[in-house]
Formats: C-alpha cells, structure tokens, sequence
C-alpha cells in the first residue's frame, strides 16, 4: 500500500465521479465500471509510483487508462460523438476548486442529474397543466350544461305561462260568452229563469269560435257543463281548460263558473303564482241569474284563485 | 491519420471495438482473471489497445449480457479482487465468434493475396 497525497487523492476522485456521471448516462453500470477502474488505477499507479503517489504518478497512469470520455466511448469514436451532450465537467465543482483538473479537453454540457431534475421538472409542468386544463374544461363544460339547464327551465317555464295565460283568457272569454247567450232567453226547462248553454250551443249562437270544440287552442281541451235552473244550485255553468297532453310539472286544469272565479288544479308543482290570474267581472244578479250559494263542490280539491 | 480523405484512425477503432470482445471471450476460456491482469493480456496485443480504460466497460456490458460472471476473491496486497470467468452463454457465443472470425478471415487473407497478385 502506498501513500496518496491529498492533492491526487482529489484528483483520482474527480476522475471517478466524471467517470461515473457519464457512465450513467450511458446506460451501463456506473459503481462497477468505476470500482474496477480505482482498483486498476490503484495497481497501476502504486506499482508505479512506489511509496508516495503524486498527481503527476496518476496522470501518467490516467494516460495509459484513457479520459473518462474515452472510456466511456469505448472503441468507437462514433458513440464518442454521441456523448457530445453527455461528459459532463464534474472535476472541480466536487472539489470546491481547489481540486486538480484533469488535462484533457472536456466538454462542458448539463450533468446528467441536471438533466434528469429538468425531466422531472417538466414532468410536474407536464402534469399540471394537464390538470388545469382538464379543470378549465370541466369548469367550461359545466358552466354551458347548466346555462344550458336553466335556459331550458326558463323556456319551458315562459312556455307554461304562455299557455295557461291563454286558457285563463279563454275561459273568462266562455263566462263572458255564457252572460251574453242568456240573453237570448235559453229556457230549455222553460220554468221562465233562463239557462247557460254548452260550449257548442255557444259556438252555434255565433257567441264563441268553433276552435273550442274542434282543437286545441295552445294545447287546451275546453268543455263545460251546464246545471238547469230547475236543478238543484242552478242554473250555473262550469267551464274546464284541461291540457291536451298533460305532462308533469306542466300546465294545469283551469276552471270558471258563472260568479267569473276561477280555479285551478293544485297537483301539479308548478307555483300557482305563475299565472296572475284575473277574475272575470261576476254576472249581475240582476241579469235574473241564481247565484250558487258556495264555490263549486270540489272546491276543496282545487285551489281558488280570488 | 487520414488516407486519401478515409480516416484510418476511425476505421482502426471500428475493427478493434469487435475484436477486443473476440479476445475477451478467448481469454476467459482459458480460465477466471481478474481484471487487471485480463487488461495487461490484452494490451500485450499490440495495436489492440489504445486506452486501457476502455477494457472495463466492455466487460461490464458482457456480463450483464450473461457471457460473463465475476466472483469476488480477497487479496493479500489490497482489497477484494473481482475476477471473470465464461458462462455457458458465453462459451457458446465464443465458438459463434471464433467461426464467423475464421471465415472472414479466410475471405479477407484471400481478398489480399489477389490484390497482391495483382501489384505483381
């Protein structure tokens, strides 16, 4: 055993750890290429050198040894020429300068552990911006499904008010239309108190169009039902708007009778408060009308709009 | 060096990166080295090899490709030594090797004996 200074001792450790670095890089295993290198080196250099190892001993033998880059490269100047982005100058930055630098021209590129933080690196700006953009889009997309939700809740909506405002006129359209087809004296039970009339028998009098027995005006079915006034609570009427096609959450049943108030269905969810409904103007007792004593008998199933 | 604008140094250094391996392969089959001593065997090649460091990741790569395996040896005069040795893989790759090296060099001796024929 011989022994070192301390300057080839750093020498000889900088040649390894450039060694190592590139070795690495090129894929092979690094801690055995550069252990069995100390070990020639040592061999090498001892028997060379005697008792004390001086750095010119070990340059004479790294001579004989080849630069790190050589030794990496192997026999073949072409792969050389691919480390061209591989040898790191790792010498003197272990040493803190004050270390010997090895004689041989080096390259000066990014060490391999630079490489592979700027890789890590890029990665995590790899990744988060792939988080951001997928949160961006799923903020975007979510942001359209529900406009795109409350515009279809608002349209549909507009649409329900559209229609029951139109059955409500309709059917204060009927009382107003039953108050005039009094007039003419309809006394089918001829006790001498003149009656309503059905909704053909007011199309018949000219007093209503024949939309209401035909179609569907803005998808209501219109019908009413006439109580006589030998009847029991008569003479009266009742009108009904009921949808065509009637759908949940969708327009509710409309009635009216002949005090002109107005009723509608409370089994639907809609807020009744959709629709403002007016009441008619009730028809004058003095027309000779009897008056119902009380709102119609189902009243308590459906919600009396005042 | 360069010859008439071909660089022989590059091609020399082509030629030895196969024939080192060759060598390698016909040293061990003699028998476990270890690592110095195979380098100082092949450095008395002359021409063979130019940087004795380059021995080592050859080796290195050859026994991580299964031709070769080491086996750790305490020494009297320092630390352990690693010495090397054939596998079956690699004795088999050797005779591949030697065949295919004996051909073409019968093909390349025989490739210069017309050209010296011709000089003639």
């Amino acid at each position: 055993m011989s022994e070192w200074t301390s300057e080839a001792e750093e020498y000889l450790k900088g040649y390894l750890h450039q060694l190592g670095a590139l070795a690495r890089h090129q894929g092979d295993d690094a801690e055995e290429i550069v252990s069995e290198l100390r070990a020639h080196i040592t061999q090498e250099v001892e028997g060379d050198a005697g008792a004390l190892v001086t750095v010119e001993h070990l340059r004479r033998t790294l001579a004989a040894v080849g630069t790190p880059e050589e030794i990496v490269a192997g026999e073949t100047p072409v792969a050389g020429a691919s480390l061209a982005g591989a040898s790191a100058s790792v010498l003197g930055e272990d040493t803190g300068g004050s270390g010997p630098v090895l004689q041989t021209p080096r390259r000066v590129v990014s060490p391999p552990d630079a490489a592979s933080s700027a890789s890590s690196g890029c990665r995590i700006l790899a990744i988060t911006l792939a988080f951001i953009t997928v949160g961006l889009v799923v903020f975007v997309v979510g942001g359209l499904v529900w406009l795109g939700c409350f515009q279809y809740r608002q349209i549909q909506q507009a649409s329900i008010i559209a229609h029951e405002k139109s059955a409500v006129k309709l059917l204060k359209d009927i009382a107003n239309a039953q108050r005039e087809f009094r007039q003419t004296k309809h006394d089918p039970d001829q006790d001498g108190i003149t009656d309503y009339g059905d909704l053909m028998k007011l199309v018949e009098a000219g007093l209503l169009p024949d939309m209401y027995v035909n179609s569907t005006p803005m998808g209501y079915v219109y019908s009413c039902s006439v109580v006589l006034s030998s009847e029991k609570d008569g003479p009266a009427f009742r009108a009904t708007a009921m949808p065509a096609n009637p759908i949940p959450n969708g327009p509710r049943i409309y009635h009216i009778d002949q005090t002109g108030n107005i009723w509608v269905e409370p089994s639907t969810a809609v807020p009744p408060a959709a629709v403002e409904v007016e009441v008619v103007q009730p028809v004058s007792a003095t027309d000779g009308v009897k008056q119902p004593s009380r709102s119609p008998s189902d009243a308590d199933e459906a919600q009396y709009i005042p | 060096m360069a010859a008439n604008g071909m660089d022989i140094d590059n091609w020399t250094t082509q030629l030895r990166k196969g024939l080192l391996e060759l060598c390698i392969v016909n040293l061990l089959a003699q028998g476990q080295m270890y690592g110095y001593d195979l380098v100082k065997r092949l450095a008395e090649i002359r021409g063979l090899v130019v940087t004795e460091g380059t021995i080592y990741p050859l080796l290195s790569r050859l026994r991580r490709a299964g031709l070769l395996e080491t086996r750790l040896e305490e020494s009297s005069s320092g630390p352990a030594r690693k010495y090397y040795h054939l596998t079956s893989a690699g004795r088999d790759a050797r005779e591949t090797m030697n065949r295919y090296w004996a051909e073409l060099l019968r093909g390349v001796e025989a490739l210069q004996k017309e050209g010296e024929d011709g000089d003639e």
